[in-house]
């Protein structure tokens, strides 16, 4: 009899659990996804990496968020973002648990053998960022300085490229998020950050000179939209990307966010 | 209202090859032993000088706590009140990411992480101290008195010692927690054994390297906890 109350009480409880989960999936995703019959979409996404994404008023932005939404237009799909840790991203369109990965992520081999790629979106280099009266000039000058990166990323891979190569000899530190390293370095508790070109260019402007660029690393990687292996979206989101390059749209998003015009349209 | 299922099984995924190669890949653990092994020395050497510190500081906040005076018991009260209070993570979040805002700097990981663990445990430590000490006798502290020792010699030569062999197993308890939360300090970077499993999962995309941290957290507290039921049981015999 008492175990039977228990095993009720726990029945209960998950019921009620299903329910609020329900609900809240409900009035999140039944927003004017009918009309237009486009088809939802779960998108995984970094939300932590100006200018590519980040939140303002809870809602996500960026350059990513822009050039989603944009492809959702032209495919007939409703984009539907999903803030995770970087690190977590490939692993989850593993499982299926998200339909699309847009995150300002690097094409790599490596990538490739766990994921598709869409067509090559955005040209990225990597860079070295310091404390403006630090003294670094290049990789060289670290020695045997800390470089703080962030995990699973193309600038924790070329950092510890460095660090194999013997250019640097300090350690090579791994954080959750880009905010986490950033402030880090400003804190002075890491001596530079090896990251994305483009994001650390958007930190340093906004850093009122405390932060500075002081060495570009090319490294020819682009960035792509990362599906499930074999998914049905590449095809689709592919010929949609081909348009917004093409007519003008891509120049538009680019200047918005980055600040420039592109020097190139990979 | 649209239903959506709160977890989502792939059928797809889900079978015994996924799970061997996805969870028991150990050659890929294999390659990596040196990093894991260094990883579980940092994470052993954290935990042990934590508690020591913590033991030592964790006693001094018990004597405080049973003090007469208001001014010795008060703030020890308040300090172990926040650090048990309050979540570790929060803790370590405002040593490590905020002090730098006042001029206070860690350069070392390993010194920021050993720094809130034991202030943390000291407050668990003394409240095990202060039941400890308050379960002895107090006969033995009129004795103590009444053979002409004072307050602090009595304390020291004849509760504190007695008290300290009834507070092994609690302490060992502890120092098993605190074995566990040492993969806390993972967040603010310091590559200790659960984040030297997250690095090599994440350039693997495999989940093995979190299943070996988590056997090797196994094989070192089990034998702990079994110990600490063995001597519980071995005292209850004693005073039965």
């Amino acid at each position: 009899m008492k175990k039977r109350n228990s095993l009720m009480l726990i029945a209960l409880v998950f019921a009620l659990l299903m329910g609020a989960v329900a609900c809240g999936g409900g009035s999140g995703g039944g927003q004017g996804g009918g009309e237009s019959g486009a088809e939802d979409i779960k998108i995984a996404s970094d939300i932590a990496y100006p200018p590519f994404e980040s939140s303002k008023g809870g809602e996500p932005v960026g350059f990513d968020i822009d050039l989603m939404k944009e492809i959702g237009k032209r495919a007939n799909l409703k984009p539907e973002f999903q803030n995770v840790t970087f690190d977590g991203i490939i692993g989850g369109l593993g499982n299926n648990q998200y339909d699309a990965a847009i995150s300002a992520m690097t094409i790599t081999e490596d990538r490739q053998e766990k994921v598709d790629f869409s067509d090559p979106y955005f040209n990225a280099d990597q860079s070295l960022m310091v404390a403006s009266d630090s003294g670094i000039q290049s990789v060289e000058d670290i020695g045997d300085g800390t470089v703080g990166v962030q995990l699973g990323t193309t600038g924790e891979m070329k950092a510890k490229e460095f660090k194999e190569a013997g250019d640097i000899t300090g350690e090579v530190r791994t954080f959750d998020t880009i905010e986490d390293a950033f402030s880090a370095l400003e804190n002075g508790q890491v001596d530079a950050i090896i990251n994305d070109l483009a994001v650390s260019q958007d930190k340093a402007n906004k850093s009122d000179g405390s932060l500075e660029i002081v060495q570009n690393i090319p490294t020819g990687e682009q960035y792509g939209i990362a599906f499930p292996k074999g998914s049905d979206l590449v095809e689709p989101v592919n010929e949609a990307l081909t348009e917004i390059k093409e007519d003008g749209t891509y120049e538009k998003i680019y200047k918005k966010w980055i600040g420039t015009e592109p020097k190139e349209i990979p | 209202m649209q239903f959506e299922p709160p977890i989502e099984f792939d059928f797809s995924n889900f079978s015994l090859e996924n799970i061997q190669t996805k969870y028991l890949d150990f050659g890929l653990v294999w390659d990596n032993i040196d990093v894991i092994l260094q990883a579980t020395l940092i994470t052993i050497s954290l935990a042990f000088l934590a508690e020591l510190v913590g033991i030592v500081l964790g006693l001094f906040l018990a004597l405080m706590k049973i003090s007469k005076s208001r001014l010795l018991s008060f703030p020890a009260q308040i300090y172990i009140d926040f650090f048990r209070g309050t979540p570790l993570l929060v803790q370590l979040i405002i040593i490590y990411f905020t002090t730098p805002l006042i001029g206070l700097r860690f350069e070392s990981l390993f010194f920021a992480g050993l720094v809130t663990l034991s202030l943390n445990g000291a407050a668990y430590v003394a409240e095990i101290f202060r039941s400890g000490i308050q379960s002895i006798d107090r006969g033995q502290m009129e004795a103590g008195r009444a053979s002409g020792l004072s307050y602090g010699q009595t304390m020291r030569h004849i509760i504190v010692p007695q008290a300290f062999r009834r507070t092994i197993p609690p302490l060992t308890n502890e120092f098993v927690m605190l074995i566990k939360d040492t993969s806390i300090i993972s967040v603010i970077g310091l590559e200790e054994l659960l984040r030297a499993a997250r690095v090599i999962q994440s350039e693997t995309f495999n989940g093995t390297p979190l299943i070996a941290a988590a056997l090797i957290y196994l094989a070192i507290c089990l034998p702990l906890i079994y110990f600490t039921n063995t001597l519980e049981r071995r005292l209850n015999r004693k005073t039965a």
